[in-house]
């Protein structure tokens, strides 16, 4: 912004004045609040002005407050470039924060027992206003930090930003990423739903499976021979107390070193180009905290939680499933999709060395990382190998997640996966999608009834059965199928519907059906009455 | 002053000082190690191995299922109930793996993992991993109605419950023989759990929950019928 010097010399002169008169109350009172800072510099900050004192009111609040002084006083400025940090840890710090403060909100309904904590959710769900927003918000924050802190780590590693004296941080870095890992897999259970039950239940029996500890860490955690109240109350108090307050204070240890130790390193190409005298010198220059990034990190918050909460409101839905039932592990159960890979690890074999032993191995090859990297460069075209294992690494995550899908090599008989595949036991499938009212009473027989005359979202949904189970027939895997799909009127406001489907099995030469009962009601979850 | 002088030498000789800080480290160290064992203690929930659990009692052994039939589920004591020509085994429900609770598939005929798709035969030999060891099994006893315990399953390598009155097939009578009747020690003898003598009224199956087996490590084929 074009400023013509006079503008720039103008308040100094009003606030040495407004010092010596009446005024000066509010202004002493600014500077008691505002670590030192008077209303003319509070001004000159918003106007983006340079500062009103000398020496700087600037510099010397990150001396004199507590939370400025956590924050480094200026940046170089190709440190804040937004290709070179994309901003990965600032927004895993700003999903730490939403989760801590979402979360101390939901606590006020939460019941840490079997008997109450279901029904609390779906209490905070139904009857309170916003809960099911703010539960939304819990959840997706939750995900975002994970998403944002593995990317976070990839950045690191391909800027080369691991070594030397920011080693350490690192270090600190990692334990972070698996503090977040833990407290979203405690979060897990809370709901306490198939889906957390039986989560939940695998992975503290590969706890199990560490050797020599192994048995009592399980029974540490699960605070019995099964997961039961005492258990739900362990992961209660390890979400919401001992690994809230750790992470913080690792968060403290990580983010000190990159605010008062060695900062945000510049990009490779400033640190070992050839640039010219006025590029390096640009950037080098310093953008100060006060007030370029403060505004800017202001700005990045608003943007987030304005993400959070469209999504929660137009795109997502966390999930809860049927009440836990310790006496039955539903079909197709799924770890959470980041830990798919280690569920796609355990498919491969030994509990003990692929469940454990690999996972250990991977964290400490990502905490030796910085003494193992003796790469000279940074640049990414000078370091093939990083570039190949990070690439490498991504790609056997994914695989590893897609063997760990429910479907990747659990042979479910063919009638069942595809009842599954239209009203999972789980979770919701196209058929329980169906509005009650589209839901006509009658026998339909694939085949031979026309999807097309049907109501459209009932007919969308006959049609795909259908064609599964022609699919499933041509491949010779229900030889002479017959499908038949019941919508019986059972009560007032609740239909019956059937997925009946017979073939002739081959080996035993007779023939053999498959039936699948859903009961739907009108006033469904969510879903208000007409 | 004599402190200057302190500084300026080398120490060679353990001061009353450096003594007594060293002993407060290794008191700190010893304090610290106790509170994690005290919390570790207090944290330790109040089960013992092989303490889950209870015992069940199946009722007569006319009650029991056919020697062909599937296996029956006991939800509250956390088995499956198997019976076959050579006896009866009571199979824990949960899978091996990673405890997800197993299901009985009548169209493959196997005990099935929902979890990571492990499968057991019906007498509890791993059909197909990722699980590496077959079923556990709870202890089965058969009882008398005044208490008298006539045959239990042998804790050491499990296998069925000989069931008077049915007589064992060959294919699995190196099976029934792994059960150990208690009130004979020569299988030529007739006695009480002996295939051959008919089941007096009265006779109960009690299956101990207490007592839990291992499964077998390694593989086998799926037996059907068993």
């Amino acid at each position: 912004m074009a400023v013509d010097e006079t503008s720039l010399e103008a308040p100094r002169q009003p606030a040495a004045e407004i010092m010596r008169t009446d005024a000066g109350v509010l202004d002493r009172l600014a500077r008691s609040l505002a670590a030192g800072m008077g209303l003319v510099e509070l001004r000159a900050l918003l106007r983006g002005d340079p500062p009103t004192e000398r020496p700087s009111p600037r510099y010397r609040a990150h001396t004199h407050s507590l939370l400025l002084h956590l924050r480094p006083r200026f940046y170089a400025q190709a440190s804040t470039r937004f290709t070179h940090t994309f901003r990965l840890g600032f927004f895993t710090t700003f999903f730490f924060i939403v989760e801590a403060i979402t979360g101390l909100i939901l606590m006020l309904y939460y019941v840490p027992t079997p008997e109450g904590a279901y029904e609390s959710i779906w209490r905070l769900m139904t009857r309170v206003p916003f809960g099911e927003l703010l539960r939304d918000i819990h959840r997706l924050a939750a995900e975002g930090m994970v998403i944002f802190a593995f990317l976070h780590l990839l950045r690191t590693f391909l800027t080369a930003s691991h070594r030397g004296k920011r080693a350490f941080t690192w270090l600190t870095g990692v334990f972070l990423g698996l503090l977040t890992l833990a407290l979203t897999f405690s979060g897990y259970l809370l709901p306490w739903d198939q889906l957390a039950y039986w989560a939940v239940t695998i992975g503290t029996s590969m706890a199990a499976a560490v050797p020599l500890i192994g048995d009592e860490l399980n029974i540490l955690l699960r605070g019995g021979a099964e997961i039961g109240a005492d258990g739900l109350l362990r992961f209660y108090l390890l979400h919401v107390i001992l690994l809230p307050a750790l992470a913080a204070l690792v968060l403290g240890v990580h983010y000190y070193g990159i605010a008062r130790r060695h900062g945000i390193s510049l990009p490779a190409d400033v640190e070992e180009g050839d640039l010219a005298p006025a590029a390096r010198a640009e950037a080098t220059r310093r953008i100060d905290f006060l007030p370029d990034l403060l505004i800017h990190e202001a700005f990045l918050v608003c943007v987030g939680l304005l993400a959070l909460i469209a999504a929660s409101i137009f795109l997502y839905d966390a999930p809860l499933e049927t009440h836990a039932n310790p006496q039955r592990t539903p079909l197709e159960t799924e770890a959470p999709w980041f830990f798919l890979w280690v569920q796609g690890l355990l498919k491969l074999g030994d509990v003990t060395l692929l469940g454990v032993a690999v996972p250990l191995a991977l964290v400490a090859l990502l905490l030796a990382v910085p003494y193992l990297d003796r790469s000279p460069h940074r640049r990414l075209r000078k370091r093939p190998l990083a570039l190949a294992l990070t690439t490498a690494g991504v790609a056997a995550l994914l695989t590893l997640s897609y063997i760990g899908t429910p479907r990747f090599g659990i042979a479910l008989p063919p009638a069942t996966v595809i009842a599954q595949t239209l009203a999972p036991e789980e979770g919701v499938g196209p058929l329980r999608s169906i509005p009650f009212d589209a839901l006509p009473v009658g026998v339909y027989v694939v085949g031979v009834d026309d999807p097309a005359g049907l109501p459209a979202t009932f007919g969308r949904v006959f049609a795909e059965y259908g064609r599964q189970v022609k699919l499933a027939s041509e491949r010779g895997r229900l030889p002479d199928a017959q499908a038949f799909l019941i919508v019986q009127e059972w009560q007032q406001d609740l239909k019956r519907v059937t997925l009946r489907i017979g073939w002739t099995d081959a080996q035993r030469g007779s023939r053999q059906t498959y039936e699948r009962d859903l009961y739907l009601h009108r006033q469904r979850a969510g879903e208000a009455a007409p | 002053m004599s402190q200057d002088h302190a500084l300026s030498r080398r120490v060679r000789n353990l001061g009353r000082r450096e003594l007594l800080s060293w002993s407060l480290m290794a008191a700190s160290a010893a304090l610290t190690a106790k509170l994690l064992d005290v919390s570790l203690r207090f944290a330790h929930p109040a089960v013992a191995a092989g303490e889950f659990g209870g015992q069940f009692d199946l009722g007569p052994v006319a009650d029991l299922p056919d020697t062909d039939a599937p296996p029956v589920n006991h939800p509250a004591g956390r088995f499956f109930l198997v019976r076959t020509h050579a006896g009866v085994t009571a199979f824990h429900k949960v899978c091996t793996h990673l405890s997800c609770l197993l299901a009985w598939d009548d169209q493959t005929a196997a005990f099935v993992c929902p979890c990571h798709g492990s499968q057991f035969s019906r007498t509890g030999e791993l059909a197909t991993g990722p699980a590496t060891r077959g079923l556990d099994q709870f202890a089965v006893q058969l009882v008398t109605p005044d208490g008298q315990v006539l045959a239990e399953t042998d804790l050491q390598r499990g296998g069925p419950v000989a069931i008077p009155g049915t007589a064992p097939r060959q294919e699995t009578a190196d099976s029934a023989a792994t059960s150990t009747p208690t009130s004979q020690a020569n299988d030529d003898e007739p006695a009480a759990g002996d295939a051959d003598t008919p089941a007096a009224p009265g006779w109960r199956l009690v299956v101990d929950t207490g007592r839990l087996i291992a499964g077998r490590p390694g593989r086998a084929g799926i037996q059907h019928g068993g």
